[in-house]
């Protein structure tokens, strides 16, 4: 006798509710974001996002806008088309049939829907595009997730007809927000926050003219520097695995801190580490952990004492599917074999770092000589090296420091600091400011 | 040394205008939150003038001041006004880590001042937290800081120290132009409040941080209040319109900066308010003296604050 089958299918509920945790507000944003650079990509024909690739993203221009009552992203990139959106931009997942567009970022045809799910209950998609005659046409696809919900199947959204954006684009507006996100779209923090992860994450894009607003200001994207010199030259290798490219680029980001305490660290910009890039999107950023390599297979876990690294792994694939990317586009499937290789390659220059700031301790006053003349280049116009360089120390002893630890009251602290004419000193460098005070006082020169 | 050896606070001039905008303020909000059922918190030094006030004007009974220094304690348990008023010797990290689990303090609203005479250092931030973290709904909150040289350091070292401290609450395209003298009390009113705004949301109150007050003035030092509610979920609508009414007096955007003047001089200005245009310095010449425009403006917008001090003999 035959059994009926186990039901299988997923429910509305499950996707409006539940995979909306597994992503940041944050991260949300950037895959409308994501939406709009690919379609920008398109109409520049796909370049590869290789370092050899400079496309002209000038004429293109995405604009986020959003209040405790309203979110919005409107660009100008050439907008869906009526027969994409019927047939495959709302989907939930991408299609069998669908292919990805050449070096795009997006890959799972999933982040315009959770991120409107994310974002409120009151949606609407606006599309201007241009039809194959020349001539602009429009739709847009109004969603009220309750009664949407409600429905039963099928899954459809309806489309209706509207006005032309002016351009061909995408709008996107969502209200009835969700408590926490009108929270957060009312909180300064989260907009000084955002804005510096669209600076970084797209600084490549932002380099090659595309424009993206916050709240009506234009974003200049961060700039990858590496310092060099005559001694010192930053790596700049490749690998290819399958029809993947991957380019790792690594040195001196800044002279290491003189001082290995953590404490030296707070208030210091956290730009130290390793970062992923994904068809020239920073997915991985200033990381310090097992993803990257550190506290693995004979590297040491970070420490304070390694700050100033900086090493940025792109990889480039014409077909999305074939990146480590994770559905988030906040981390890597570290189980691919295209990044287990890349961590083959990046092992060996974590090491040398970690062994230079070794070196360094002991013969501090030659390395901070020779560091002296070196200054920052793009990190993206390096020409190929094959091993990071960096000054060739003395070996010396290793210098004996001694620790001095004191607890003292706060308001003595405080008051010593603005004594120093910086009340903004940690503690630690009130300590140190002591000390160095004293001794210049008290301690005849040799 | 302590700043209450040196200063009597209950006679500066701005200090005291400021003040009076203050409870002014407390006291519209009054009308909504009722405040006289919350509790008073704050740094009573041995004047206790902010005190005074809070039980006069706005009829609170239950009181603290936090005094870490055990001869400014011994000193302010002295001098304190009122029997309900409780002087606790620790420091305001240690009370405020505290006070919510306190029998009285920790089942009412507080207003609390921390009212300090540094910068926003690091413990300001984690005051901040703390009373964020553990205020009772419908609680409101109040800074003041120094924002001269002493307080945030000279104008080039200012950016680092503040994104040090607050991260990303200060702006992301704040420039070197937002922190010189000019502008920096806006930008660190815009910092804390930021920080407020944020920390509420971070541990989760369903009513989050309303603004609603930044008042920037100079005494010695050029100093900034800055604060807001913490309301229940059910009360941030009519807190709201509170502070967005036009009569709400807790936003100034100019820095309070009016002259000690004598009896007569006040007089003479008074005499001329309230008036339809703005004063001139003509207008002032004519009264037979010379003050600067914006002394002159500041004096046209709170002379009815305008505090006269008379000494007494004993």
């Amino acid at each position: 006798m035959s059994l009926p089958p186990a039901k299988a299918n997923p429910t509305k509920a499950f996707f409006v509710r539940m995979i909306t945790r597994d992503i940041s507000l944050s991260d949300c944003i950037l895959d409308l974001v994501d939406n709009s650079v690919d379609a920008a990509s398109v109409r520049l024909g796909s370049p590869p996002t290789t370092l050899d690739q400079e496309p002209d993203y000038s004429p293109y221009r995405i604009d986020i806008e959003f209040s405790a009552d309203r979110f919005r992203v409107r660009d100008n990139c050439g907008g869906i088309s009526l027969d994409d959106a019927t047939d495959y931009a709302f989907t939930f997942g991408r299609r069998d049939d669908a292919e990805n567009d050449p070096y795009s970022i997006g890959v799972y045809g999933i982040g315009m829907k959770r991120a409107v799910f994310k974002l409120g209950e009151t949606i609407r998609v606006h599309s201007t595009y241009r039809q194959a005659d020349g001539a602009l046409s429009s739709f847009a696809a109004p969603i009220n997730v309750p009664a949407w919900l409600a429905k039963p199947d099928p899954w459809d959204f309806d489309l209706e007809e509207a006005a032309d954006l002016g351009e061909p684009g995408v709008e996107i507006v969502v209200e009835s927000l969700h408590d926490g996100v009108a929270a957060e779209f009312g909180n300064p923090t989260f907009v000084n926050e955002l804005a510096g992860t669209l600076r970084r994450d797209y600084a490549r894009f932002l380099s090659f003219g595309l424009t993206i607003s916050l709240n009506g200001k234009a974003l200049q994207g961060i700039k990858f520097e590496i310092l060099a010199a005559a001694d010192i030259t930053p790596v700049r290798t490749e690998l290819c695995v399958d029809d993947v490219k991957v380019d790792i680029i690594a040195g001196m980001g800044a002279r290491p801190l003189d001082d290995n305490d953590p404490d030296a660290l707070e208030g210091i910009e956290d730009r130290w580490g390793w970062y992923v890039l994904c068809n020239d999107r920073v997915v991985i950023a200033a990381n310090k952990s097992e993803a990257t390599g550190w506290g693995e297979n004979g590297v040491p876990k970070w420490h304070p004492q390694y700050a100033g690294f900086v090493g940025l792994i792109l990889i480039s694939a014409k077909d999305a599917v074939n990146l480590p990317l994770t559905t988030t586009k906040r981390s890597v499937d570290q189980s691919s074999a295209v990044y287990r290789a890349t961590m083959g390659q990046t092992r060996d220059i974590t090491k040398t770092w970690i062994e230079y700031t070794n070196q360094r301790k002991a013969s501090l006053p030659e390395a901070k000589q020779a560091e002296a003349t070196a200054t920052p280049v793009s990190a993206f116009s390096l020409a190929q090296a094959p091993k990071m360089i960096l000054p060739q120390l003395t070996p010396r002893e290793h210098r004996r420091d001694k620790t001095i630890s004191y607890r003292m009251e706060e308001e003595r602290v405080r008051a010593l600091a603005e004594a120093f004419r910086q009340p903004g000193m940690s503690p630690k460098e009130v300590g140190v400011a002591s000390f160095e005070f004293a001794e210049q006082e008290l301690v005849e020169d040799e | 040394m302590a700043s209450f050896d040196t200063v009597n606070y209950s006679l500066r001039t701005n200090k005291a205008i400021q003040r009076l905008i203050v409870f002014d303020a407390l006291a519209e909000l009054d009308r909504c939150l009722s405040l006289r059922e919350s509790a008073f918190i704050g740094l009573g030094s041995i004047w206790f003038t902010d005190f005074v006030l809070a039980h006069k004007r706005l009829g609170i009974q239950d009181m603290l001041s936090m005094e870490k220094d055990p001869i400014g304690a011994s000193r302010a348990e002295f001098n304190k006004p009122f029997r309900t008023v409780r002087v606790v010797e620790a420091p305001s990290s240690e009370v405020l880590d505290n006070l919510h689990e306190d029998e009285l303090f920790g089942k009412k609203p507080w207003v609390v001042w921390l009212d300090y005479d540094y910068g926003p250092v690091a413990s300001v931030r984690d005051d901040i937290q703390r009373v964020v973290v553990n205020a009772p709904p419908n609680t409101v909150l109040l800074v003041t800081v120094n924002v001269g040289n002493k307080g945030v350091g000279s104008p080039s070292l200012r950016e680092e120290t503040l994104r040090g401290i607050y991260g990303n609450a200060v702006r992301h395209d704040a420039g070197a132009d937002d922190f010189k003298d000019d502008r920096i009390a806006a930008t660190v009113a815009e910092i804390l409040s930021g920080y407020m705004i944020d920390q509420a949301i971070e541990f989760g109150r369903p009513g989050g941080f309303t603004p609603a007050f930044t008042v920037p003035y100079r005494d010695s030092a050029p100093m900034l209040t800055v604060g807001g509610v913490l309301p229940a979920k059910g009360a941030v609508s009519t807190v709201r319109a509170c502070i967005e009414s036009a009569e709400w007096p807790g936003f100034v955007s100019e820095p309070l900066e009016v002259p000690p003047l004598t009896a007569k001089e006040t007089s003479a200005l008074q005499s001329l308010l309230p008036s339809v245009g703005e004063v001139t310095e003509a207008d002032v010449e004519g009264l037979g003296f010379r003050l600067k425009p914006e002394m002159i403006r500041s004096f046209s917008h709170q002379y009815v604050r305008y505090p006269t001090f008379v000494q007494i003999a004993l």
